[in-house]
C-alpha cells in the first residue's frame, strides 16, 4: 500500500517512493529482451533548486496569480533545452507533458478571478504552471490540481472531502480534479478500501504518479548542458555559486516569488541566455526550435480541421455540382496534406527517428500514407471521390489520435527491438499503408452501398447524380455509375490487398531474421493474415457473382475488412496478449 | 465461365463413366470457387476461436446495443430533422443544391450534437463498470469469467496458439484449400501469358505449403541460458562454461534420477491453462477442512502415462501424471496417517484455532487454524507480532513454573535463580545494559535480539528460532561468561567462555547450573503455552503483556480457552492426530494475481506425479516447474522407495543437445538510451566452439537484437564469396543449422553490479547470464520462394493482365470492325471475350 503525504521535499515521501522502487525490482523477472516500450520516467532527474531559493507559504491570491501570469513573459525560456525521459526536449514540451499528466488537460484552469462571479475560466500557460509548481508549490496545496480519471475513485474522494455538501460534490465531480491536501488526507484510506478493485488500483497508481510528479517537478529541471554529448545533463544546483546562470536562476526565483512580473521576465531572459552559454555546442538549437514550432503549430489538429472542411466541401460539391466547391475541397485537401506532412516530418526530426513507433505515431503515419495514396489516385484518375475518401480518412484518424487519450502523443524513445532494424521500418510502413488503403476503400465502399440502396429505394434518387459528380462522369445511367464505383473500390482494395500481403511477409522476413521464426501465430500476425483473407475472399467471390451483386458483395466485404483491420490495429494490441506489445 | 472450365466439364462427361458419379461430384466440388470461399470463411472462424476470448465474443451483443443507441440517437436527433429541413426547403422551391447542402450540413451538425448528447447522458448510464456492476452489459458474469479464455484454453483443448493451428481440423482445412486451389487452377485457368499472375500466385502458395511441411517436420525451437564466468577485479567476466543444450519452447519432460544420472522422459498432452486434481496425494483427511480437497473436488482427474525410464535404478517403477496446477504456489499440508509400523516414528500434530470477534459487532469474526507438531521444536510454535501459541508435551514442573512466572508489565524480563540450600529467585525487567547483582553473581544484559544472529544448528532444533537475551555473567570467582538465553528453548541455552578454541572460535559449553536464567519475551499481546501430558490431560498458561498469567487446568480436545483478549479472542483445542505426514501440494494463485505473460507457459505450474511399484505401493509428489534444469535449484523433489532408496524427480522443458557445437558467453553488455535509462540494445559476445564430428574453426560473434548468431555456419568476411553463398543456401536446408537471437538478460544482476560500480568496487557492470532464443529454420528458403512468387504474381494479376487484356481486346475490336459489315454491331465487351479465353 502506498501512502501519500504531500509535503514539499518530504523525506518520508521519498522513502516511500524508494521503497516502492525496491519492491518492484524484487519482483522483476527476466523479460523478452527489447520487446516492450521503454519505461516512461515521470521524474527522470535529480535536479533541485539552488539551496538559496527557499520555499515559503504562497502569498498570492488567485487574482494576483492570474494577473502575474498575464504580465510575465516566459517565451525566452520556452525553447531552452532540458533533458527528460531519455532525450533533450524544450522546456515548453516538458511543461506541456507535466501539466497534462498532473491535471489531465492541456492547461491548469482556474475560475477567472477578474471576471467576477459570472466569470469564465482562466487557462494558465503550461510553462508558467511548471515554474509556479516549482517556485510557489504551496499555492496549489488546496487547489483542485490532480486529475482523477476513473469516476468511482473520483467520487470516493469527493464524498470523503465534502461529506455533507452535495452541491460541492457535484461541482468537484465535474471538475475531475482534487487538491493535493484532499489526496494527502484520504488517499491511504480510500486506496485500502479499493484494493481489490483492479480498475481502482490502476487509478490510484495514476494518482500517485501525478502527485509524485507535482511534488518533484523541480527534479526534472535538468537544464545545464554537460561537457560531452553523451554525459548527463544537470540541475541548477550543480552550478558553481559564482556561475552567472545560478545567479540568474536565483534572481528569477526571487522575482517570481515576489510577484514582480517585469523583473521575472528580465531574469528569465538572463537565465535563458546564461544557460545557453554553458556548452552551447551541446544544445541542439535547430531541433529545439523545430520542436517549439511543432508544439505551437499543432499540425495534426489543424490537419483534422482542414480534412473535415475538405470532406464537407467535396460532399457538398458532389451534391450541388458546384465546380468551385470541388476546387475548394481539393485545395483544402492539399493544404491539409501539406500541414499533415509537415507535422509528420517535424516529429521525425524531433524524435531523431522514423516516427511510426507507437500508437499515436502510427495513426498519424497511417493517415498520411492513406491521404497521399488517395490524393495521388484522385489526381491520376481525376475522380474526386478518392479525394473525399482521403479527406474522410485523414479527418477520422487524426481526430481520434489528437482528441482521445491514444498513448504516445509525447515524443518518446522507441522499443529496442524497433530501434535496431531497418527492415522492420519497411514492414511497419507497408502495413500502415495497407491499413490506410483499407480505410480509403471502406469509405468508397460505403459510398457504393449508399448509392446502391438509394438507387434501389427511390425512383427519383439523386444518389447516382452525386456519384457521377464524384466520379467525374456525366449523364451515365445508374448501372454504369455503380460499375464505375465498383472499379473505384477495387482500385483501392487491390492495392490494399497487395500491400498488406507484402507488409505481412516483410514482417515474417524480419521475424525470421531476428527471432529465428518466421511465423508464430501471434494474434497480430494471425489477424493481419485474417484481414488479408477477407480480401482473398472478395477476389474469389467476384468470380462467382455477376452484375450488381458483385459490386455490392465486394462493398460489404470491404466494410467487414475495415472493421477486421480496426480489430487487428487496435483490438489485438489492447485486448490480446502477444509479441506486438509495441505496435 | 472460362472456356477451359467448359472443356474440363466436357472431358468429365466424356471420360468419367456414369457409375463413377461420386468421383465426378468430388472433382467438381474441388474445382469450385465457392469451396475456396467456404474454406476461407472456415479458416476465419477458426482463427477467431484461436485468439479471441469467448468472454469478449459474448460482449458483441452488448456493444451492438451500445452502437444501436448511438446510431439511433444520431438518426432521430440528426437524420430526421435534417430530412425534414430538406423536404421543407424542397417544397418552398429551393434548388437541389441548396436542399442537399442543407441536408448535409444539418445532418453533420445535428449528428455531432446528438452524439455529444449521447456521450453526456446515455453513455454514463450504459457504460459498464466491472468494479461496481453499474451500467449495462449482457452476460456480465460470463464475460467476467471468460474474459481471457479462448476456446483453445478450455479443458477439452489445452493448446497454445501454435498447437491449435497445428491441430488436425485446421490442417484439414488448409489441405482442402490447397487441393481445391490446385484442382481449380488446372481445370479452370488457361495456362496463358495474361494468366501468368494468378498462376504464379497459386504456384507460390503451393511452394509455401510444401516449404511449411518440411519446415514443420524438422523445426526445433527453444532457448538456452549461457552463464558468464567469474568476474575479475574490474568487473570483466571471464569466458563462461561451454553450453550445448537448449530447452524446447513447448515440449516437456519429466526428469528422473536414480542416483547415477538424469534421464528425461518426454511428457505429452500435459495441460497448460487449467487445473486438474489439485488434491492428488492428499488422499487422507486434512485438518483444514476435515476433508480432502479444500473445495477442489470439482476439478477433473488426470491420468497420463510417463514413458518408462531405462535407468537401472528405476526398474520395476512406473510413473503417471495424476495432477496439474497451471499457476500455483507450493504449500505444505498435513495429512492424517495410520499408526506407524513398529520401529517407525509417529508424527503427532495438534490443531488449535484462534477465534476473534469484534467487540462492537458479534457478526464480524475471524478464525485461524494452527497446526502444531509438539514433538518438533521448530513446528511446535506459531507466532506473529501480536500473539504466539506453543504446544508442548510433558513439560517439567520447573519449566512450567518459569512459564507461569508473572510478568513485569515490560516487554522483556529475566528470571535469575540460584539453586542450592538457600535458593534465590528473582524476576526483573531488562533492557540492553541492565545490570544486577544477585548473590555472588552479577548479570549484565548485553543485548536482546528478536532472533539468534546465526541459525540454530543444535540437532532436533533445526529451523527453530526464538528471541533471546545475551547476558554476561560474572561468576563468584571473577571469571565471566556470556549466556545466550532463549525465550522458547531454555534447554539449548549455552555459555560462551572468554577462551577461544584452537580454530579461533569462542569456547562454549552447556549453561552452568550454578545460575539459572530464564528470559521472558512479553512483547506480544498474549502468549499461550499448552502442555499436554501422557495421561491425556491438558493445561494451558496465557501470558499477557500486562504481566498477568492465567492458568487453565484439566482441558481436553474440544475445549476452549476464553478471553485471551477479554471479550474478543479465544482459542479452541480442535483436533489431535496421533500420526500425520506433511505433503507438498499446489495452492492455485488467484486469477487476478497471475501475471498474464506467464499464463500457459508452465512457468508457475506444478505437476503431480504418482510413483508406484509392482507391490502396489505408490506415492504422489508435486513438482514445481524448472525453466532450466540445474539452474534455480530447488525444483527437484525426492521420493523414498519402500526399499529406503531415494530417487529424484523434476518437471521441466525437454532438452535438446546441439549436435555439432557449443556456445560460450564471453561478455554481455546492455546499451542504454541515455546514461542508465531504458535499454536500447543488448549484446552477448559469444564464441562458437565445435564439439561434434563436424569440424570448423571456432569463431566469435556479437549477438544483438536484430543481429542473431548463426551456427555452425555463419557467413563471414574471412570466407570467400562462393563459400559464403553456398554455405548460406545449404545451411538454410540443414535442420542442424541454428539461429541464436538475443532473448533475455540478467536485469537484476546488471543493476546490482551497476550499484557496485557506483560504489567504486568495479569499473564496469556485468551480467551473470544471458538467454538466447534458439531455432532452426529448415527449408525457410522454400517458403521465401513461395512468398516471392505470391508477391510478384499479385501485381501481374491486378495490373499487368488488365493491360494485356485491354490491348488484345482493342486488337480484337479492330479486327472485328475490319471484318464485319459496317452495320454489324461490336460485342459490348471485348474484354469478356479475352477473359473467357477466346483470345
Amino acid at each position: 500500500m502506498k501512502c501519500l503525504c504531500i509535503r514539499p521535499k518530504s523525506q518520508w515521501f521519498q522513502f516511500v517512493v524508494a521503497l516502492l522502487g525496491v519492491c518492484l525490482a524484487a519482483g522483476a523477472h527476466a523479460q523478452i529482451a527489447g520487446n516492450a516500450h521503454p519505461d516512461e520516467e515521470m521524474v527522470s532527474g535529480d535536479a533541485d533548486l539552488p539551496a538559496v531559493v527557499h520555499e515559503s507559504a504562497s502569498a498570492m491570491t488567485p487574482a494576483e496569480k492570474q494577473q502575474f501570469s498575464r504580465e510575465v513573459d516566459l517565451s525566452s525560456l520556452a525553447g531552452l533545452g532540458v533533458f527528460h525521459n531519455g532525450r533533450v526536449k524544450t522546456l515548453d514540451t516538458l511543461a506541456r507533458e507535466t501539466v497534462v499528466r498532473i491535471t489531465g488537460s492541456r492547461h491548469y484552469i482556474e475560475r477567472d478571478a477578474s471576471a467576477g462571479d459570472e466569470g469564465g475560466k482562466f487557462k494558465y500557460n503550461p510553462l508558467f504552471t511548471l515554474w509556479d509548481m516549482v517556485l510557489d508549490q504551496s499555492y496549489y496545496f488546496d487547489k483542485p490540481l490532480i486529475h482523477i480519471e476513473y469516476l468511482p475513485v473520483r467520487r470516493s474522494f469527493v464524498r470523503a472531502a465534502f461529506p455533507d455538501d452535495t452541491q460541492k460534490q457535484e461541482l468537484e465531480l465535474k471538475r475531475g480534479r482534487v487538491s493535493p491536501h484532499v489526496l494527502a488526507r484520504f488517499y491511504q484510506q480510500l486506496e485500502s478500501e479499493n484494493q481489490f478493485n483492479l480498475e481502482a488500483r490502476r487509478s490510484f497508481n495514476a494518482i500517485f504518479n501525478a502527485a509524485q510528479l507535482f511534488e518533484q517537478s523541480s527534479s526534472n529541471l535538468l537544464i545545464v548542458a554537460p561537457e560531452e554529448r553523451d554525459a548527463k545533463w544537470k540541475g541548477l544546483n550543480s552550478l558553481d555559486p559564482e556561475d552567472p546562470a545560478l545567479k540568474a536562476a536565483v534572481d528569477f526565483a526571487q522575482a517570481w516569488q515576489s510577484g514582480d512580473a517585469a523583473a521575472t521576465t528580465s531574469a528569465a531572459e538572463t537565465l535563458a541566455a546564461t544557460l545557453q552559454a554553458i556548452h552551447p555546442e551541446i544544445h541542439p538549437t535547430t531541433r529545439l526550435n523545430l520542436e517549439l514550432t511543432y508544439s505551437k503549430l499543432r499540425p495534426f489538429e489543424w490537419g483534422f480541421w482542414l480534412y473535415g472542411l475538405a470532406l464537407i466541401s467535396l460532399i457538398l460539391a458532389f451534391g450541388t455540382g458546384r465546380k468551385w466547391l470541388v476546387w475548394f475541397g481539393v485545395g483544402t485537401l492539399v493544404a491539409a496534406v501539406a500541414i499533415h506532412f509537415t507535422g509528420f516530418s517535424l516529429r521525425c526530426i524531433i524524435a531523431e527517428r522514423y516516427a511510426i513507433q507507437n500508437q499515436y505515431e502510427s495513426m498519424t503515419g497511417l493517415s498520411l500514407f492513406a491521404v497521399l495514396a488517395g490524393t495521388v489516385i484522385m489526381l491520376w484518375k481525376r475522380q474526386w471521390l478518392f479525394g473525399a475518401a482521403a479527406a474522410g480518412v485523414g479527418f477520422m484518424i487524426l481526430i481520434l489520435a489528437t482528441q482521445t487519450p491514444i498513448p504516445g502523443e509525447s515524443v518518446e524513445k522507441e522499443a529496442a527491438i524497433l530501434n535496431t532494424s531497418v527492415l522492420l521500418k519497411y514492414h511497419v510502413t507497408t502495413v500502415l499503408l495497407s491499413y490506410g488503403l483499407i480505410s480509403l476503400g471502406f469509405i468508397v465502399s460505403l459510398f457504393y452501398v449508399g448509392v446502391h440502396y438509394a438507387t434501389k429505394r427511390s425512383r427519383a434518387s439523386e444518389a447516382p447524380e452525386i456519384a457521377q459528380t464524384a466520379l467525374g462522369v456525366e449523364k451515365a445511367g445508374p448501372q454504369r455509375t455503380l460499375r464505375d464505383l465498383d472499379t473505384a473500390q477495387m482500385t483501392i482494395l487491390q492495392l490494399a490487398f497487395w500491400t498488406l500481403g507484402v507488409g505481412t511477409l516483410l514482417g515474417a522476413w524480419w521475424a525470421d531474421h531476428s527471432w529465428g521464426r518466421w511465423w508464430a501465430f501471434d494474434p497480430k500476425e494471425t489477424w493481419a493474415l485474417m484481414t488479408w483473407v477477407i480480401y482473398l475472399i472478395v477476389i474469389h467471390l467476384r468470380f462467382t457473382l455477376t452484375g450488381e451483386k458483385r459490386g455490392l458483395v465486394t462493398a460489404w466485404l470491404s466494410i467487414v475488412g475495415f472493421f477486421m483491420m480496426l480489430w487487428t490495429y487496435f483490438g489485438v494490441n489492447l485486448l490480446l496478449p502477444g509479441l506486438h506489445a509495441y505496435a | 465461365m472460362s472456356l477451359k472450365w467448359q472443356r474440363s466439364k466436357q472431358w468429365d462427361e466424356e471420360n468419367i463413366p456414369r457409375a463413377l458419379w461420386p468421383v465426378q461430384a468430388v472433382l467438381r466440388a474441388l474445382s469450385s470457387i465457392p469451396l475456396a470461399v467456404i474454406t476461407l470463411v472456415l479458416v476465419l472462424i477458426y482463427a477467431v476461436t484461436a485468439s479471441v476470448p469467448i468472454g469478449l465474443l459474448a460482449l458483441i451483443p452488448t456493444y451492438a446495443i451500445y452502437a444501436a443507441t448511438l446510431i439511433g440517437a444520431i438518426l432521430i436527433l440528426g437524420g430526421v430533422p435534417a430530412t425534414l429541413f430538406s423536404r421543407i426547403l424542397k417544397h418552398t422551391g429551393a434548388g437541389k443544391g441548396v436542399c442537399f447542402a442543407t441536408f448535409t450540413l444539418s445532418l453533420v451538425g445535428l449528428g455531432v450534437g446528438a452524439a455529444w448528447l449521447w456521450w453526456m447522458f446515455a453513455w454514463p448510464r450504459l457504460s459498464y463498470d466491472a468494479g461496481t456492476g453499474e451500467g449495462f452489459r449482457l452476460f456480465a458474469e460470463f464475460v467476467a469469467a471468460y474474459d481471457a479464455t479462448t476456446v483453445r484454453r478450455l479443458p477439452a483443448f489445452e493448446m497454445t496458439e501454435l498447437e491449435y493451428y497445428s491441430w488436425w481440423p485446421f490442417r484439414l482445412l488448409l489441405i482442402l484449400f490447397v487441393v481445391n486451389m490446385v484442382v481449380a487452377t488446372v481445370r479452370r485457368i488457361e495456362f496463358s501469358f495474361p494468366n501468368l499472375g494468378v498462376l504464379t500466385v497459386h504456384t507460390g502458395i503451393v511452394v509455401m505449403a510444401l516449404g511449411c511441411l518440411y519446415y514443420k517436420r524438422l523445426k526445433q525451437e527453444g532457448d538456452m541460458i549461457l552463464l558468464a564466468g567469474q568476474v575479475d577485479q574490474t568487473g570483466t567476466p571471464t569466458p563462461g562454461p561451454l553450453e550445448d543444450v537448449f530447452y524446447d519452447n513447448t515440449e516437456l519432460s519429466l526428469w528422473v534420477n536414480d542416483g547415477t544420472r538424469w534421464d528425461q522422459r518426454q511428457l505429452k498432452d500435459i495441460p497448460r491453462y487449467n487445473d486438474y486434481n489439485l488434491t492428488a496425494g492428499l488422499d487422507g483427511e486434512t485438518p483444514g477442512s476435515g476433508e480432502p480437497g479444500h473445495g477442489h473436488d470439482s476439478l477433473p482427474p488426470l491420468d497420463l502415462r510417463v514413458p518408462t525410464s531405462t535407468l537401472p535404478g528405476l526398474a520395476g517403477l512406473s510413473m503417471r501424471v495424476v495432477g496439474y496446477a497451471s499457476y500455483a504456489e507450493p504449500v505444505f499440508e498435513w495429512v492424517r496417517m495410520p499408526e506407524p509400523a513398529p520401529g517407525q516414528t509417529a508424527t503427532p500434530i495438534r490443531v488449535v484455532s484462534i477465534q476473534g470477534i469484534a467487540p462492537d459487532d458479534p457478526e464480524a469474526s475471524a478464525r485461524a487454524s494452527l497446526w502444531l507438531v509438539p514433538g518438533v521444536p521448530a513446528r511446535r510454535v506459531s507466532e506473529n507480532e501480536l500473539f504466539s501459541v506453543e504446544y508442548l508435551r510433558n513439560v517439567s514442573e520447573e519449566r512450567w513454573r518459569d512459564i507461569t512466572e508473572p510478568g513485569t508489565r515490560r516487554p522483556d524480563a529475566l528470571t535469575v535463580e540460584l539453586p542450592g540450600p538457600a535458593p534465590v529467585r528473582e524476576t526483573f525487567p531488562i533492557e540492553q545494559g541492565t545490570t544486577r547483582v544477585i548473590g555472588a553473581f552479577e548479570v549484565e544484559v548485553l543485548g536482546i535480539l528478536d532472533q539468534p544472529p546465526f541459525p540454530i544448528i543444535t540437532p532436533g532444533f533445526e529451523g527453530a528460532t526464538s528471541s533471546l537475551a545475551q547476558v554476561k555473567i560474572s561468576m563468584p570467582l571473577g571469571e565471566t561468561r556470556t549466556r545466550w538465553v532463549y525465550h522458547r528453548y531454555p534447554e539449548i541455552s549455552q555459555d560462551f567462555l572468554d577462551q577461544v578454541t584452537p580454530s579461533g572460535m569462542p569456547a562454549r559449553e552447556a549453561a552452568d547450573d550454578r545460575i539459572k536464567l530464564v528470559y521472558h519475551d512479553d512483547s506480544r499481546i498474549f502468549q499461550v503455552f499448552i502442555d499436554e501430558r501422557d495421561d491425556g490431560t491438558i493445561r494451558a498458561a496465557v501470558r499477557r503483556r500486562d504481566g498477568t498469567v492465567a492458568i487453565h487446568e484439566d482441558l481436553g480436545i474440544g475445549d476452549t480457552i476464553p478471553d485471551l483478549v477479554p471479550g474478543a479472542v479465544s482459542l479452541s483445542l480442535d483436533q489431535a492426530w496421533q500420526n500425520a505426514r506433511q505433503v507438498e501440494h499446489p495452492h492455485a494463485v488467484h486469477e487476478e494475481e497471475r501475471d498474464p505473460q506467464f499464463i500457459g507457459t508452465h512457468a508457475n505450474a506444478m505437476l503431480g506425479v504418482e510413483v508406484s511399484d509392482e507391490s502396489g505401493w505408490s506415492q504422489t509428489v508435486w513438482l514445481p516447474f524448472s525453466q532450466y534444469m540445474g539452474i534455480g535449484m530447488g525444483a527437484e523433489r525426492q521420493v523414498t522407495l519402500p526399499s529406503g532408496r531415494r530417487i529424484t524427480l523434476a518437471f521441466g522443458r525437454r532438452a535438446h543437445r546441439l549436435a555439432d557445437f557449443g556456445l560460450q558467453l564471453l561478455d554481455f553488455e546492455m546499451i542504454a538510451y541515455d546514461h542508465r535509462g531504458s535499454p536500447r540494445d543488448f549484446q552477448s559476445r559469444v564464441r562458437v566452439v565445435p564439439t561434434g564430428t563436424r569440424d570448423f574453426e571456432q569463431y566469435v560473434h556479437i549477438t544483438k537484437l536484430n543481429a542473431p548468431l548463426q551456427a555452425p555456419f555463419m557467413a563471414r568476411e574471412e570466407l570467400g564469396w562462393w563459400e559464403n553463398a553456398i554455405g548460406t543456401v545449404a545451411s538454410r536446408l540443414n535442420p542442424r543449422q541454428f539461429k541464436f537471437s538475443q532473448s533475455g538478460w540478467d536485469q537484476q544482476g546488471w543493476q546490482a553490479s551497476q550499484t557496485r560500480v557506483d560504489a567504486g568496487e568495479f569499473e564496469r557492470p556485468h551480467a551473470r547470464w544471458t538467454i538466447l532464443g534458439v531455432g532452426n529454420n529448415p527449408g525457410i528458403h522454400i517458403v521465401a520462394l513461395g512468398s516471392m512468387l505470391v508477391v510478384v504474381g499479385i501485381p501481374w494479376a491486378f495490373y499487368i493482365k488488365p493491360l494485356i487484356v485491354k490491348r488484345r481486346s482493342n486488337a480484337i475490336r479492330k479486327r472485328i470492325q475490319q471484318e464485319r459489315e459496317a452495320e454489324q454491331s461490336v460485342p459490348e465487351s471485348a474484354d469478356e471475350l479475352v477473359e473467357s479465353g477466346v483470345a
